[in-house]
């Protein structure tokens, strides 16, 4: 139980001895001594011993499970790298994020019926994270991951969603995305909002 | 410190040109998350000195060779507005702003827990906007408070102060006039709990006795400029607790 005794400690100030708590978060043990290393509030959790601050700038990183948008970088036989721009939190809805991550082909990811994978250089794509580590991996599987904005391959414009299939109107010809339920319905920096259907 | 003139900078009573006597400080105001969109912020107004600072980061960093696989990279950039002194400065970067820049990143490098955070940058930009001698003293401490303000996680907050020999006496914390026509300028930065020195320069001569007077002058002075961060840190917790926390 975490017990908020409401004092505000600097960077470098001595919270308890280190026998008294564990260091925890924003905490380091040093000298004997659990100094803070932020400026926050202290949090006592007396169950378990352990001391640390709390910031009230939460800094958020994406977990295993979360879903994340980003851009493809670069997409070859083996892997898709992505610039991962942001990521949902349940609690603060999308949180901007930057980081690198990739997708893995091989199991299902890429076309059926040949080896070309079904996303492409310059694709919007909403991703769940399946690792973390110093890369995210992301997986599109699922009916709500993959491509959520496209752009046509020879014009670059954007593609819609017509019948089915992703179809360019500058010139009139589809392509093949993996692409996701909602395809087309995010609103991009740079979308003209108002006349948007 | 510029030309030597005849210029008297201390009267008969030992008071400078602003009445301060040697040991004072000029007025210090800091005030914490000034910008919306940085991660943390700081505006610090010392004297004549006016400077707002924004933090970023950690985050990835680029370009991609600048990464360090065991240790975030603090990068401070220090910039003077075209207008912040009296004859306009050519705006950019310039050797005086990248040999600032450089230090105040080796001196914020030193408290901030860079091995929490690898392969990552945090940026740290000066804006001076009007400069009165002492700015890079006055930047460093209020991007002290700026990286705190982030949560930003350090073994210590930074706090500066300068000091120099002014008609062959030393003062504490030296105006623009006392700057340009002064004997000596010492400026330094300590962390402000363990004392330790994190950045110290000086400009012109100063013998052994009068560096130690100097040095003792300044961590006097930075225990005071500490407690100003720290009231600045607490006035933006208690503003935001009554906004309905």
């Amino acid at each position: 139980m975490a017990n908020n005794d409401n004092k505000i400690v600097f960077p470098g100030e001595v919270l308890s001895s280190a026998e008294e708590y564990v260091p925890g978060v924003n905490t380091l043990e040093s000298d004997g001594y659990v100094k803070s290393l932020a400026f926050g509030r202290v949090m006592k959790d007396d169950n378990r011993m352990i001391i640390y601050v709390k910031t009230d700038k939460v800094r958020l990183k994406p977990r295993i499970g979360d879903i994340c948008y980003g851009q493809l970088i670069k997409v070859d036989q083996r892997q898709a790298i992505v610039k991962i721009g942001g990521f949902s939190d349940p609690k603060l809805g999308l949180v901007p994020y930057t980081a690198e991550g990739y997708i893995r082909f091989g199991q299902g990811d890429r076309g059926r019926s040949n080896d070309i994978p079904n996303i492409r250089t310059g694709d919007f794509i909403r991703g769940k994270v399946l690792r973390i580590g110093q890369n995210f991996e992301l997986g599109i599987m699922g009916r709500n991951l993959g491509v959520v904005k496209a752009r046509c391959s020879r014009c670059r414009e954007f593609l819609v969603m017509k019948n089915g299939s992703l179809y360019c109107e500058n010139c009139e010809r589809t392509e093949q995305r993996k692409y996701t339920a909602d395809y087309g319905d995010m609103i991009n920096f740079g979308d003209d909002i108002e006349n948007r259907q | 410190m510029g030309t030597e003139s005849n210029i008297k900078l201390l009267d008969e009573n030992g008071l400078r040109l602003d009445g301060r006597n040697e040991m004072e400080l000029r007025p210090i105001k800091i005030e914490t998350n000034v910008l919306e969109r940085a991660d943390g912020s700081a505006f610090i107004e010392w004297g004549g000195n006016k400077i707002i600072v924004s933090v970023y980061g950690p985050r990835e960093a680029y370009p991609k060779h600048t990464q360090d696989i065991d240790k975030a990279v603090i990068k401070a950039r220090y910039n003077m507005a075209a207008f912040s002194v009296d004859e306009r400065k050519r705006p950019g970067p310039d050797r005086r702003s990248v040999e600032i820049s450089k230090v105040i990143s080796e001196a914020l490098s030193s408290a901030v827990m860079v091995e929490q955070f690898p392969r990552t940058q945090v940026d740290v930009f000066i804006e001076v906007i009007q400069a009165d001698a002492g700015t890079r003293i006055a930047g460093l401490t209020a991007a002290s408070v700026a990286l705190a303000a982030a949560g930003i996680p350090m073994r210590d907050m930074v706090v500066g102060c300068t000091a120099g020999k002014v008609d062959g006496k030393i003062v504490l914390d030296l105006s623009k006039e006392e700057d340009n026509f002064g004997q000596a300028d010492l400026p330094m930065a300590v962390l402000s709990r363990s004392g330790e020195v994190v950045l110290v320069q000086m400009d012109g001569d100063l013998s052994v006795e009068e560096f130690n007077h100097a040095t003792d002058m300044i961590l006097d002075a930075t225990k005071r400029i500490a407690q100003i961060q720290r009231d600045a840190l607490v006035a933006r917790y208690s503003v935001e607790t009554q906004g309905g926390e």
